[in-house]
């Protein structure tokens, strides 16, 4: 049975119902799409020398048009469902402080009137399940005499029979008369906090030692009872003590983020069909997390006394047309689930962006409360980080955002004692989770703008402030774990040497005029990639010919990863991948995985978590080991018995560090090349492992263990592994041996993270009169380590710079009933920038050369975004003389502070 | 609802129908009625410019970037469209299709054809009306400089504009 793949809270499966994932569309030059498209470009053109890509591997299919999205795709593209089906429209609530007392339709005329109507009162008379990990609160359609949760909670599904009909029944509902029927006023109460919170308290020694953390002992809560709380909370109070006695100079502000929505391209979508003669519950969706979905899907239909007959449920996985992790545990799965259950069609539900906005999940909001105390030589000594984020109506993934945000509470800097407490809040808002940034932007945005404001008090330089300070690679984090990141520093030195720092008065004297107000900011900033508890998997497959496909459970949103996994078979098999399929799951069922927190020592199928959506920047660090494993494995145990068997007796001391690829072919000094075409027809003719698959678990560092292939043994970094014979279908399992492992528990010891490091400047200009603030420059740094393909990872910190722009300027809405829950937003209302916004043409890229030379690769999925709105915010008070610690900052507040 | 007779020319292709809706939106036209998904759909109120297809008059008139989301198949009767899927020349991929490809323009390639179409507009427009190379940058501001995009911050997409713009004879002086 697959597990859901949310980290820390463990899932009890029951119930026999299986689970399916399948890719619709491998990407690959000779299946990435049409023959017309394989036609205009021949085989491989996206794939370079190896381990280089002319493009990526899916950009014929997406630069000619091709059918990969969600939205592309109707019940009569799917194989073997019926043609006909139903639309699907979730009608949704627009209040919270009255009760619903039912489904008004009487505004709708006869002939576009819903066929079927689905309720709350259908699902509970039906037995309909919850989905615990991300959406435990259950009933997921409101009952009449309810009061809803939050602001847009679902009323009905409501399904036509023309697509037209429920157009125009939507517009009625919307604008003419409400669908969700207002019942008497009830009051709204405090709904508190949702749990867990994340409380962290660290306390350095005078000689450096440290005196209490995470990692000496586990995770703290100390309001809470039990001794370990009880001495945190003396710290706390020690804090608070230090704060307030005089002795330190403290800094004080209160920031406040705002509540953005992804606004990825391609409204949410997808199909639905439970087939009656299999039972099968097939659905469509455009996913990171395929595996949540699916299991969310099955716990619907799982309970004894669920009237719906569910045996399997088989997810396809399109193309997210982007994501940034609002695609990540949406509950679109549960609406298209519920909607087809009680359809005797497939149903189809494609949002437009005003439902998109209405039911997306959004950033969270946030209120931090930040203190720091320092010492008469500015030395850091105190933080505390009060942080509250706004967790919405329901908690989907809030508690490990508060954590995020709480690790990160201290920003890049070394304080002797830390108090953070990171609380997500259960409001009446919309739905909160998973976006780019995690609750690290949340944090980064207050410290970096406290850390400016102080320099400038202190008429200190605030680069010089923020060096004084910094974490020293290796040293420890607010958790205890000592994962400070590389490039701190360097990109400090780095900005504070460059000319739009260095001459930020003189250019702000000289650009500055009576129209317009010219300012220099820096920010810096580190974030964790991957979560502290990451499960890979990934199969490489050499056929006959020597083509080689790439298999994961990984999904490419956009953000490259499909074609840096695909270079990343090439260091080992001398080749990039011909085709990679993203989103596959099935196929690892071979690997037979139980998983559980508590370790399961003489079970070699154990391990901690079997898999992970697709998220915290993760996909060139923890897949991209997956599959360099999985391609060693291959070369060590496939493809070098089979070159030594070609080259002869005098081979057989031939190891992989002897071993070269020179175009195409396989060399060894005193041996012929072999070309890797007569080595794939070796392996295949004499059952040498023509595939390995391995799974492979992260936190802090790999697990690693011994394996047996034939006469091989050698130690991987994974926890599982099959190999494919030569010949054969089945897939082989071979146990592990001398296994080091870890648990989820260990990663409180270990603290699992690690993390980049990044940095930006940014210009401004404010127009004196309107207000109105524009980027006009900037420097962005980042500290990828090792680069894979560097046009992805300039592309990862253009689009994060965007966004960034967005979220300091322009992106807001409203946390209230004209919120995005009331069905009006788009992009009308809500501003993402353009290219005029994002000062492209005057906005230098600069990425630090890697550590070492074998610098990991970083994920830079996140991490780029986070310098970027403190660094604006800290350049509009350069340019105004004025703080702004509310995000967005508009030409509005800028006109109220100047007036 | 208003019924007509439409008589359109996709890609090259005549496409009729009677009796449809005319009030029907192109993009869904496209996407719903003829399966020509690579024309995409976001925002459906004529913002964000994923939905762009070329269209024009008469053959051999200039091209001009429309939005599908948001024009009547009514609108467009007897007139001729061209989309993403009409882009190639012959089995060749268009010179703005390559340059998208080599720049990595794109991420999760939902913009893509929207950009596309709206630049194979402005290459028309340069190819009648030729500006300096010094305006180059201003021409593509003002084909596309309204299309969103939220992966790449555009500025792959400026770039391979550009360089099409550059390396194609005729469209600067």
């Amino acid at each position: 049975m697959w597990q859901t793949r949310r980290e820390f809270i463990k899932s009890t499966v029951g119930g026999g119902t299986a689970v399916l994932v399948s890719r619709l569309v491998p990407f690959g030059a000779l299946a990435s799409g049409t023959a017309q498209a394989a036609v205009m470009d021949p085989p491989n053109a996206w794939s370079g020398p190896p381990g280089e890509a002319h493009y990526r591997i899916d950009g014929l299919a997406k630069v000619t048009g091709q059918k990969i999205y969600a939205r592309d795709f109707h019940p009569r593209d799917m194989p073997g469902w019926p043609t006909q089906y139903r639309h699907a429209f979730v009608l949704r609530t627009d209040f919270v402080d009255h009760l619903f007392e039912g489904v008004n339709l009487k505004a709708l005329p006869k002939a576009i009137r819903p066929t079927i109507v689905i309720t709350g009162e259908d699902l509970a008379r039906d037995g309909i399940g919850v989905a615990r990990p991300d959406y435990p609160g259950g009933n997921y359609l409101l009952r009449k005499g309810e009061r809803p949760r939050y602001f847009g909670q679902e009323a009905a599904i409501l399904l036509f029979d023309e697509r037209e009909a429920l157009e125009e029944a939507r517009r009625i509902l919307l604008y003419e008369e409400k669908g969700a029927r207002k019942g008497k006023r009830v009051p709204v109460p405090d709904l508190g906090f949702y749990s867990p919170e994340t409380s962290i308290i660290h306390v350095t020694q005078k000689n450096g030692d440290q005196e209490f953390a995470q990692t000496l002992g586990g995770p703290v809560h100390p309001s809470e009872p039990g001794k370990r709380n009880a001495e945190a909370m003396e710290y706390v109070e020690q804090i608070d003590a230090m704060l307030e006695s005089g002795d330190l100079e403290v800094f004080q502000g209160s920031y406040s983020t705002q509540i953005t929505d992804p606004m990825f391209m391609e409204p949410e979508n997808g199909l639905g069909w439970l087939d009656p003669k299999t039972k099968t519950m097939h659905l469509l969706i455009g996913t990171q997390s395929p595996g949540y979905d699916v299991n969310s899907s099955r716990e619907l239909f799982e309970p004894d006394d669920c009237k719906i007959d569910v045996d399997t449920v088989h997810l396809y996985a399109a193309y997210p047309g982007g994501g940034f992790g609002g695609r990540d545990t949406s509950i679109l799965c549960l609406w298209l689930s519920l909607a087809a259950a009680y359809s005797d069609q497939p149903i189809r539900i494609a949002h437009d962006r005003f439902q998109q906005f209405q039911s997306g999940v959004k950033r969270h909001a946030s209120k931090i409360d930040l203190s720091f105390g320092l010492e008469e030589d500015n030395t850091f000594k105190v933080i505390r980080n009060y942080t509250v984020l706004n967790g919405g109506g329901r908690i989907n993934v809030s508690s490990y955002v508060a954590s995020v945000a709480g690790i990160l509470g201290t920003g890049p800097y070394n304080f002797d004692y830390a108090d953070i407490w990171s609380r997500p809040q259960h409001t009446t808002a919309v739905v909160a989770g998973s976006m780019r940034g995690f609750g690290a932007f949340q944090s980064f945005f207050a410290v970096e703008s406290l850390v400016d404001e102080i320099a400038v008090q202190k008429g200190l330089d605030p680069i010089d402030l923020r060096i004084q300070n910094l974490l020293k690679k290796g040293t420890p984090i607010s958790t205890g774990a000592p994962v400070a990141p590389t490039g701190l520093r360097e990109i400090c030195e780095s900005a504070k040497n460059h000319e739009l720092w260095r001459d930020r008065e003189i250019l702000k004297r000289d650009l500055s005029s009576d129209e317009f107000s010219f300012g220099v900011g820096f920010a810096l900033a580190m974030k964790n990639y991957g979560t502290g508890a990451d499960a890979v998997m990934a199969a490489v497959s050499l056929d006959p010919t020597g083509k080689l496909i790439l298999t994961t459970n990984s999904i490419d949103m956009g953000q490259g990863l499909a074609t840096a996994l695909a270079l990343s078979t090439a260091d080992s098999l001398g080749k990039n991948a011909d085709e990679i399929e993203t989103g596959e799951v099935a196929l690892f069922e071979n690997l037979k995985l139980v998983d559980g927190f508590k370790m399961q020592k003489d079970n070699p199928r154990w391990t901690p978590v079997i898999w992970n959506s697709t998220k915290a920047s993760s996909g060139s660090s923890r897949w991209a080991h997956a599959v360099e494993q999985a391609s060693q494995v291959l070369l060590a145990t496939g493809m070098l018995p089979a070159a030594r068997s070609l080259w002869g007796r005098g081979a057989a001391g031939i190891k992989p560090k002897d071993i070269r690829w020179k175009q195409g072919q396989l060399s060894a000094s005193g041996f012929a090349p072999i070309p890797l075409r007569d080595l794939a027809k070796r392996m295949h003719e004499k059952d040498f492992p023509v595939s390995s698959m391995i799974h492979a678990f992260h936190s802090g560092v790999w697990v690693s263990a011994d394996y047996t292939v034939g006469d091989v043994t050698d130690r991987w970094e994974i926890d599982a592994l099959a190999v494919q014979l030569g010949g054969q279908a089945e897939w082989k399992l071979i146990d592990r041996k001398n296994p080091k492992l870890y648990t989820v528990e260990d990663l409180w010891m270990k603290d699992g993270q690690t993390l980049g490091s990044t940095g930006a400047l940014a210009s401004v200009m404010v127009n004196r009169r309107t207000g109105e603030p524009r980027v006009v420059g900037g420097v962005h740094y980042a500290a990828p380590g090792k680069i894979i393909q560097r046009d992805l990872v300039e592309g990862q910190m253009d689009g994060q710079w965007a966004m960034g722009i967005g979220h300091a300027l322009l992106e807001d809405l409203p946390n209230s009933a004209d919120g995005a829950a009331n069905g009006t937003w788009n992009l009308n209302r809500y501003f993402v920038p353009l290219a005029r916004d994002c000062a492209i043409e005057s906005t230098e890229k600069v990425l630090l050369p890697p550590e070492s030379p074998d610098a990991p690769a970083r994920g830079m999925g996140e991490v780029p975004l986070l310098p970027v709105a403190p660094s604006i915010a800290n350049a509009i008070a350069h340019a105004t003389g004025h703080r702004f610690r509310s995000l967005p900052i508009t030409a509005e507040k800028i006109r109220a502070k100047w007036s | 609802m208003s019924m007509i007779d439409l008589d359109l020319t996709i890609n090259n292709q005549k496409v009729h129908r009677k009796k449809i809706d005319g009030s029907k939106w192109l993009n869904d036209f496209l996407r719903e009625d003829l399966g020509l998904t690579g024309t995409k759909f976001c925002c459906g109120i004529s913002v964000c410019r994923v939905c762009t297809v070329a269209w024009r008059r008469v053959p051999d008139s200039h091209w001009e970037a429309i939005r599908s989301c948001s024009t009547t198949i009514e609108y467009l009767n007897g007139t001729e469209i061209k989309s993403v899927e009409g882009l190639p020349e012959g089995n060749e991929l268009h010179p703005l299709q390559k340059s998208f490809l080599d720049n990595f323009a794109f991420q999760c390639g939902y913009s893509a054809p929207g950009f596309l179409m709206g630049a194979y507009c402005l290459l028309d427009k340069l190819s009648r009306s030729p500006v300096p190379k010094a305006d180059i940058d201003a021409a593509i501001e003002d084909a596309v400089g309204e299309h969103i995009c939220r992966c790449t911050g555009y500025v792959r997409y400026r770039r391979a504009i550009k360089q099409v713009v550059l390396a194609t004879p005729g469209l600067t002086v």
